[in-house]
């Protein structure tokens, strides 16, 4: 019996380092998984101790089957403590995941063709709603010199700007992301206050929070001085801020930068509905959009993420991912070696 | 008027108040199907809002058996989804950008064979 539990023991050791292994090999790491990895490794390590102290009380203790027993129930309590039936399906489907085989390239190229299908879709709808502004905000502003009202047509006009604003900055991403994925930029080192730039991110971001009813904090030190690419930094950091306040209805979006060791930390959260543990896998993928309750495919969520992932890739940094149907989203970017020694 | 695209709302507000009708506005699903609590002749209706899908909308006034006219302003390309949109029958299905004269027109080409059709 006692056997039976340590080859157990050992089995489920292998499957945490095939796990660890795959975890290095897909990059990005989701909450849920993360914390069933944990949890296991809570139970193999309780599951060893109690297995192997074995061998010494059997050999000065011939009532050894009381303790195989005890074996059992503690192995049963740990089992109940430390596994929840969602880590267990959560493992479950990584460790089963369809592998390079024919029909599951097959599939994945099928899945590809729908993303990108999708993503055509989405882009084409994305770009007709500045469009659709535009020409109706020129009739307006027709109508306005009809009637002789010059602030309507300043203001019609001014409507018409923001509405090319936004076609632009769809296209620019657009072109990015083919330009990112070709031929990544080198990147520009250089030393500057991360602080600085994360604050003018914030702040470029504080009215379209505020239009939406939601709360913008910022935890940035007073100074970060970093070695890092300034432009790409400033890219990653609007890229999840915008995004955050974009798929976010009520409550705060926030900002933190910090230091660990020498890496520059970015955090974005946001109180949103949150991210699926099967649409985490896929979420930096260029042409995926989650689907969402209460957040039904809005624009432009392809691209933004599917760019920051690059950027920080380029940078040799890491992003993670924390997050929870209803419980809000987490973006941590780690960017190693960039810190500065501070100045003396 | 159910759209979220702010400047098209502004612009079509603007334009169909200048032509004489009375507008009520909801940027999103929620606010539109509180403004059908009131009784209006017609729901300009974009599909893709932050809150859920418009078709919500055109459901609703097929379930409900409400008079209202619905025109659909849509930018989705999916032929799928216009052809479940186009099974509800909206009066007018239009894809962005729209001209507003012809949406005007369309409009009250349907009001005008309706209101014949009735009166026969």
């Amino acid at each position: 019996m006692a056997l039976v539990l340590l080859t157990v023991v050992v089995l489920l050791g292998y499957l945490l380092i095939a796990l660890e292994w795959r975890r290095h090999e897909v990059g990005l790491l989701s909450g849920v998984r993360r914390r069933a990895l944990r949890r296991m490794r809570y139970t193999l390590v309780s599951g060893a101790v109690v297995g192997y102290g074995f061998i010494p009380v059997a050999m000065v203790w011939p009532g050894w089957r009381l303790y195989a027993l005890a074996l059992v129930l503690t192995g049963l309590l740990v089992w109940r403590l430390a596994w929840t039936r969602r880590d267990v399906k959560v493992l479950c489907r990584a460790v089963t995941r369809p592998r390079n085989t024919g029909r599951a390239q097959a599939a994945h190229a099928h899945a590809e063709v729908q993303r990108r299908s999708f993503f055509l879709n989405a882009l084409g709808h994305d770009l007709k709603n500045p469009l659709h502004g535009v020409t109706l905000q020129a009739q307006v502003a027709e109508t306005c010199l009809s009637s002789n009202d010059p602030d309507g047509v300043r203001r019609a006009l001014r409507l018409m700007h923001r509405c090319t604003d936004e076609a632009n900055a769809l296209l620019n991403n657009f072109l990015d992301l083919g330009r990112l994925d070709c031929q990544p930029d080198a990147p520009v080192m250089a030393a500057f206050d991360a602080a600085e730039v994360l604050r003018g991110v914030a702040e470029s971001n504080r009215v379209v929070a505020e239009q939406k009813g939601l709360a913008l904090e910022e935890e940035i030190p007073p100074e970060l001085p970093v070695l890092s690419d300034r432009e790409k930094l400033e890219r990653i950091a609007q890229n999840l801020l915008s995004n955050a306040i974009k798929y976010t209805n009520t409550g705060k979006v926030l900002i933190r930068g910090g230091v660990e060791g020498r890496s520059l930390i970015l955090e974005v959260e946001d109180t949103g509905p949150g991210i699926p543990p099967e649409a985490q896998e896929h979420l930096f993928d260029a042409f995926y959009r989650a689907d969402h309750p209460g957040v039904a495919q809005q624009s432009g969520y392809g691209l933004g993420l599917a760019i920051v992932d690059r950027l920080v890739r380029c940078l040799d940094g890491r992003v993670e991912l924390d997050s929870a149907p209803g419980q809000g989203t987490r973006f941590r970017v780690s960017l190693p070696a960039a810190v500065c020694e501070p100045a003396t | 008027m159910v759209e979220d695209d702010a400047a098209a709302r502004d612009a079509l507000q603007h334009l169909f108040r200048h032509d004489g009708w009375e507008v009520t506005v909801a940027a999103n699903l929620r606010d539109g199907l509180v403004a059908l609590t009131r009784p209006v002749d017609w729901v300009v209706l974009d599909l893709l809002l932050p809150d859920g899908d418009g078709v919500q909308v055109l459901e609703f006034i097929r379930r409900k058996r409400m008079r209202c006219r619905v025109a659909v302003v849509t930018g989705v390309t999916d032929q799928k989804q216009l052809r479940h949109v186009a099974g509800l029958e909206p009066e007018v299905l239009l894809t962005k950008p729209v001209d507003f004269e012809q949406l005007l027109r369309i409009i009250e080409r349907t009001d005008a064979d309706a209101d014949g059709g009735e009166s026969i």
